[in-house]
């Protein structure tokens, strides 16, 4: 009696699935194909320019002035070989310069910053050669902020000062 | 005599034409994916179900492995979806990881368009992709 019970429940579910099969196929194969290029966007303080300044201070007091704003947001956007680096340079185009009263100059290298975010490095405002202040391996969006000093001193000469820097994101 | 006419009948049978597929093209092929565009649209292409009568049909796509690189990178199929119309027959989806995605179902002949969407991501590595999909349709 066990077994005859065990025979019919067997065959009726063999017919369960017997009706649930997809038994008649067909098949086709398609392609998708997609190109990504290499690409580089930068922002710097949210936008392509950003100004700070620094205000003046007594040196005895305030050896090194911190700008203001306090530090710029970089986000450094890249699509890039997986194995390849990116790199985030910046060049000063010059030394920070017056007219007024007189025509002055103080060195660009007076001028630093630190960094924060992965990839981000610090360092010193350099007229000649830029400098590397963003490394990277591979494509991503990589975010940090720079906040920048001014050495002071003394032999400052008075003046309302200004200079320009160019930042460059590459993807190789 | 009786026993080689029961094993010629059922192989017949399962030849049938019941159902067929036509997907065309075989091919399409995402526009450069620059830029700060957040989808990339492929051209659109058509399914063709070819089901005599009212026959059921239920249409899968499975992913042949992910987006890859001649260098070897890989976009994750997670990042590609499809819309399709006309529902309810079509229905729109995302790519898995090797695991059969309905497409749609059905009762007798239809014609459906697809549409694939690719994310854009900074994380992409620049390069040439390529994947498989194959569609399979069923009928019991």
């Amino acid at each position: 009696m066990k077994i005859s019970k065990i025979l019919i429940a067997f065959l009726a579910l063999s017919l369960v699935a017997a009706g649930a099969a997809w038994a008649a196929t067909s098949t086709n194969t398609l392609t998708i194909n997609a190109t990504v290029t290499n690409q580089a966007t930068l922002t710097i303080g949210g936008g392509t320019t950003a100004s700070i300044s620094f205000a003046d201070s007594n040196p005895d007091t305030v050896p090194s002035i911190a700008s203001s704003p306090a530090s710029l947001a970089i986000v450094a956007e890249v699509k890039t070989g997986s194995a390849s680096i990116p790199t985030l340079k910046v060049l000063a185009n010059g030394d920070l310069t017056s007219t007024v009263p007189t025509a002055e100059s103080i060195p660009i290298g007076d001028v630093t910053w630190t960094a924060t975010g992965t990839g981000f490095s610090a360092g010193t405002m350099n007229k000649a050669t830029a400098q590397t202040c963003g490394s990277w391996t591979g494509s991503g969006k990589y975010t940090g902020s720079f906040n920048y000093f001014l050495a002071n001193s003394w032999s400052l000469p008075v003046g309302a000062f200004t200079q320009t820097a160019t930042y460059t994101l590459t993807a190789p | 005599m009786l026993m080689v006419l029961l094993g010629v009948a059922p192989r017949a049978a399962a030849q049938l034409p019941w159902v067929q597929l036509i997907v065309t093209p075989p091919t399409v092929t995402f526009p450069k994916i620059t830029g700060n565009i957040p989808v990339a649209a492929a051209p659109p292409l058509t399914v063709q179900v070819v089901a005599p009568g009212q026959r059921p049909w239920r249409l899968m796509v499975t992913a042949v492995g992910p987006l890859q690189s001649g260098e070897g990178a890989q976009i994750p199929n997670q990042q590609v979806s499809w819309q399709a119309g006309p529902s309810p027959a079509f229905v729109n989806g995302t790519l898995g990881s090797g695991q059969p995605q309905l497409v749609g179902r059905g009762q007798g002949s239809k014609v459906g368009v697809l549409r694939f969407f690719l994310k854009n991501r900074w994380s992409y590595a620049a390069g040439n992709y390529s994947l498989r999909l194959h569609f399979t349709l069923s009928s019991p």
